[in-house]
């Protein structure tokens, strides 16, 4: 047991230092919960960019994963497409440093993503992966269940802990709210 | 036995990893690789803020010369890391000294830029849309150049110059990403420095270095050389510019001025440059100012006969608006029916804006080797603006400026106060 928390936490600390250099505004899950209207755990099964345009500037390339999982708000099974800015189309690239790291979103990955409507990002997207890097996290197995991956403090979950956990601090997180 | 194998290697593997994780985690910064010659040290503002606590601000300081509002406020974000605080370092009650990075790294500002630019043209400015959480990213890799971009309507963004207490903070922010177009990735360290991940409350706090951020960029650019050149003072007599400070070339130097070029492409966003400045005693200089092309704002020195980082001195402010020659307020309109224009060829020149029946002086200056200005100053025209201030001036394009960029400015005089144009460029077939 001790092993598997050991390896967590490596596993959490290395994560965080491959994070991308999003600049967002500090968040805590309350807040994320706040701003986003979808929270899904589940498997990233796709992974594809579109680039935009938009009037009066310059190309934008945008990433847009699918996950297809749980609600974490009502426990639906959903499939989320949501996008975020940066990424490689047709061999054109746009780096940007509110981008996840790409070993956040590779196809296969388990995780969860918080996301929110978005306006204007082109015709293929209309939500996003709320703040960008600060809005999806691993998982792993456990023998206890799968455990979300924090990224310190400032994001929505700052320390490892249980999905089950995270469930239930959503819906604690909710009806404080109400 | 494999099992046990594999579980070992795995966890050394792992430990080793963790080793230099939590060599990383004590400094606390991070960096993504690359850093910025001297030729990309430029950054400029297109200032398409949308809210109106942006650009709120319309108090200048002496400190900051020309600007107010946000592009002072990303100006003051940038000079933060220059190596020595900016001129006496005053500006932001938030904090003493502006420019507290003690490497041998400095910002150079350029003013405002006509557009947002490409993506390695070092232009600071806002984006419309969803942010979609995000206030503000700075597009990579830097060795080239780099574009910032605030979410413009997203979110409240106040100028300051003051504290900021609701909404987020515009020269936080700034500080933040440039921080990254200089090479720097997050910090893990504790006490919310400036490259945190996540920006705290407003963001004002942002603003102000903190001892892991100053390590970073001085794991970038090493630790500020003392030999690096310095200025303490730069007095204007009329057109003549004595600087005073120290390491100064005994050979020759270069004087960095902030180019009036309002330019959104690759070309814009270069310095105007006077070259060959000698110093004897390497304390001192002076040169004449060219009569047109440069802008009141910054000025910074640099050795002509190095190329490493400490061979350029920090930014001081530099006001000689009143000095004669270039500078000024810009608040006249001037424009030419070709920027190309060959040998011999009519060239009209017209303007707006003007003091009305006021007299006029346009002036020119010109590069022999462009970039560098040399002593080519003269006069183009002189006359009266029109009773409804504008005005034209048609000239034929010398032969001896074939070949040869020419700046030209306009300069009106109403009531002892002079006003001046925008300068144009001309590119000379």
């Amino acid at each position: 047991m001790k092993l598997l928390r050991w390896l967590t936490a490596s596993a959490a600390i290395l994560l965080l230092m491959q994070a991308g250099n999003a600049c967002i505004e500090e968040l805590d899950l309350q807040n994320m919960i706040s701003k986003t209207d979808v929270a899904v755990q589940g498997t990233i099964t796709d992974v594809r960019t579109v680039k935009y345009t938009p009037e009066n500037d310059d190309l934008l390339i945008y990433t847009i994963v699918t996950i297809e999982g749980t609600s974490l708000y009502d426990n639906s099974q959903i499939t989320v497409d949501a996008a975020f800015l940066g990424g490689t189309f047709e061999g054109e690239s746009m780096m940007v440093t509110s981008m996840p790291a790409p070993s956040e979103y590779r196809l296969g990955n388990d995780v969860v993503v918080f996301s929110g409507t978005v306006q204007g990002w082109g015709p293929d997207i209309d939500r996003c992966v709320y703040a960008s890097m600060g809005g999806i996290f691993r998982t792993i197995d456990s023998r206890k269940g799968a455990v979300v991956l924090g990224k310190g403090k400032g994001f929505a979950i700052e320390g490892n802990q249980l999905v089950s956990t995270l469930i239930s601090n959503i819906a604690k997180a909710t009806s404080e709210a109400k | 036995m494999k099992n046990i194998l594999r579980l070992t290697t795995g966890s050394l593997i792992l430990a080793g990893a963790s080793f230099f994780v939590m060599s990383d985690s004590a400094i606390g910064y991070s960096t993504i690789g690359g850093s910025l010659n001297l030729g990309q040290r430029d950054f400029r503002v297109h200032d398409n803020f949308t809210g109106s606590s942006a650009n709120n601000n319309s108090t200048n300081h002496p400190n900051w010369p020309g600007y107010t509002g946000a592009e002072l406020s990303i100006w003051k974000g940038g000079a933060e890391w220059n190596s020595r605080p900016h001129g006496d370092g005053s500006g932001d009650s938030s904090q003493s000294d502006v420019g507290s990075g003690g490497a041998n790294m400095t910002f150079f500002w350029e003013g405002m830029a006509s557009g947002i630019g490409n993506s390695n043209d070092n232009i600071v400015s806002s984006i419309l849309g969803s942010s979609g959480g995000v206030l503000a990213y700075c597009e990579t890799p830097i060795n080239d150049g780099w574009r910032i971009r605030f979410y413009g309507d997203a979110w409240n963004w106040q100028d300051g110059p003051g504290s900021v207490n609701s909404g987020m903070d515009i020269q936080g922010v700034a500080c933040h990403e440039l921080g990254h177009s200089l090479g720097l990735g997050h910090s893990t360290a504790g006490g919310s420095p400036t490259m945190n991940a996540y920006i705290s409350g407003t963001g004002t706090g942002q603003r102000s270095l903190a001892s892991d951020d100053i390590a970073g960029v001085k794991s970038i650019y090493s630790p500020m050389a003392s030999s690096m050149p310095r200025i303490d003072n730069v007095a204007v007599q009329g057109s003549t510019v004595t600087i005073t400070g120290s390491g100064f070339s005994s050979s020759t130097n270069r004087v960095w001025l902030m180019s009036d070029l309002l330019d959104g492409g690759n070309s814009g966003g270069d310095h105007a440059t006077v070259a060959d400045v000698p110093s004897s005693n390497g304390t001192s200089m002076t040169f004449q100012l060219p009569s047109s092309g440069w802008e009141s704002g910054c000025i910074a020195v640099k050795r002509t006969t190095g190329s490493t980082y400490s061979d350029l001195s920090e930014s001081h402010p530099f006001d000689a608006a009143t000095g004669g020659g270039g500078g000024g307020n810009d608040t006249v309109a001037l424009t030419a029916n070709t920027f190309t224009p060959s040998p011999g060829q009519g060239l009209t020149f017209s303007w707006s804006g003007a003091p009305i029946s006021a007299p006029y002086r346009l002036v020119y200056s010109f590069t022999d080797y462009s970039p560098f200005f040399s002593t080519f100053n003269g006069v183009v025209g002189t006359g009266s603006n029109t009773a409804w201030g504008t005005g034209s001036l048609y000239r034929v394009t010398p032969n001896g400026a074939a070949g040869r960029t020419v700046f030209i400015e306009g300069q009106y005089i109403s009531a002892g106060v002079v006003s001046d144009s925008n300068t144009i460029r001309l590119d000379v077939q």
